[in-house]
């Protein structure tokens, strides 16, 4: 009959653990889309030094959290979202502000697809 | 390549852990949720492994949720009787005095067919001869033959005798089985004994059982692998 709070144990864990999960990629989710529509309008601004400074704000930010995303998101969107920033912080540096801004755009809406994934909403679970 | 190699060791891990803790209930007979939960469990554990892009969490968390679920079930079927029954359904007599129920055979979906093959590898090949069959929850059918049908009993012909201790693992691969009790750790000083006479060590031993009373069976090992 030990077996039982032990499995009671885990379940428990397990859920606390994937709650915090879920708090960990809201988080992320909400700085990433506020550093987006920062970096957005300064593309909007045409403001490119402002545009590149959020964008490597934003770069450093991702790399610090995608240790533990890695453990809840799937590899590929990461690397996507990632592709996006590089090529992002390239269109900026070559003065392409409108097509930074569309990919910032794209960036905005992975994080929060990223987060959203996460929710045990009834679309995610069905 | 190496992730796949290292996600594989990981899993295996895991699921044996998984397993364990289900219990030895789970490597005998399994009732129909412990069917599912076997067969969801090794379909799970193959996604990590086959896509390196899912984290390996998304494989760990789920079998042991289901893990933890099925002890849960056993535990509290262990203690309500309604549950179980629900869970786990009843077992249904389907011969009685030699005749058929065929309504609980219907119900079951249980065919005429599987039933006597069911008694065929109980070596029962005449249905008149069953007092009762039942089919367990697990899906097998118990038989209990007719008077006069069924083996004759020690106890029928009125023998007498006493009930045999099985023998004890004594030694295994070349190596002293770990004392558990008093009796084992009598048996394997008078095993060391036993080998003395026979001029053998530990190491030339193969497998080595006995009894209380020092009968000793003993096979040697050989080079090549077959044993004497």
């Amino acid at each position: 009959m030990k077996r039982v709070p032990v499995a009671i144990s885990i379940l428990l864990i397990f859920s606390i653990i994937a709650a915090l999960g879920i708090f960990y990629a809201k988080t992320t989710c909400n700085t990433m889309s506020q550093y987006a529509l920062d970096a957005q309008e300064s593309c909007e601004r045409n403001d490119q030094a402002s545009a590149a400074q959020t964008i490597n704000r934003m770069s450093a930010y991702f790399e610090s959290r995608h240790p533990v995303l890695s453990l809840y998101a799937h590899h590929d969107e990461l690397e996507s979202l990632d592709t996006n920033l590089v090529v992002a912080a390239e269109q900026v540096r070559v003065g392409n502000l409108t097509l930074a801004a569309a990919t910032l755009s794209e960036i905005h809406f992975m994080a929060n697809h990223i987060y959203e994934r996460e929710l045990p909403s009834f679309h995610n679970l069905f | 390549m190496l992730v796949v190699f290292f996600r594989a060791l990981f899993l295996y891990f895991f699921i044996t852990l998984g397993v364990r803790l289900m219990g030895k209930r789970q490597l005998g007979e399994l009732q129909p949720a412990e069917f599912v939960i076997a067969i969801l469990i090794s379909n799970i554990a193959s996604l990590p492994i086959e896509d390196t892009s899912i984290p390996m969490i998304i494989g760990i968390i789920p079998i042991f949720v289901l893990v933890a679920c099925e002890v849960i079930v056993s535990g509290i079927s262990l203690k309500s009787r309604r549950f179980r029954s629900i869970i786990s359904g009843r077992p249904v007599v389907v011969i009685h005095d030699g005749v058929i129920d065929q309504k609980n055979l219907r119900t079951l979906r249980f065919s005429v067919d599987d039933l006597l093959a069911s008694l065929r590898q109980q070596n029962v090949f005449d249905v008149s001869t069953v007092w009762y069959a039942i089919v367990e929850t697990t899906g097998k059918v118990s038989v209990i033959q007719k008077y006069g049908e069924s083996p004759v009993t020690s106890k029928e012909l009125n023998l007498t005798g006493e009930n045999e201790t099985p023998p004890t693992l004594v030694v295994s691969d070349g190596k002293f089985i770990e004392e558990t009790s008093k009796e084992t750790a009598l048996i394997q000083s008078q095993a060391k004994e036993f080998l003395k006479r026979k001029h053998l060590t530990v190491r030339d031993v193969f497998l080595m059982t006995g009894t209380k009373d020092g009968t000793f069976t003993i096979v040697k090992k050989t080079k090549k692998g077959k044993s004497s």
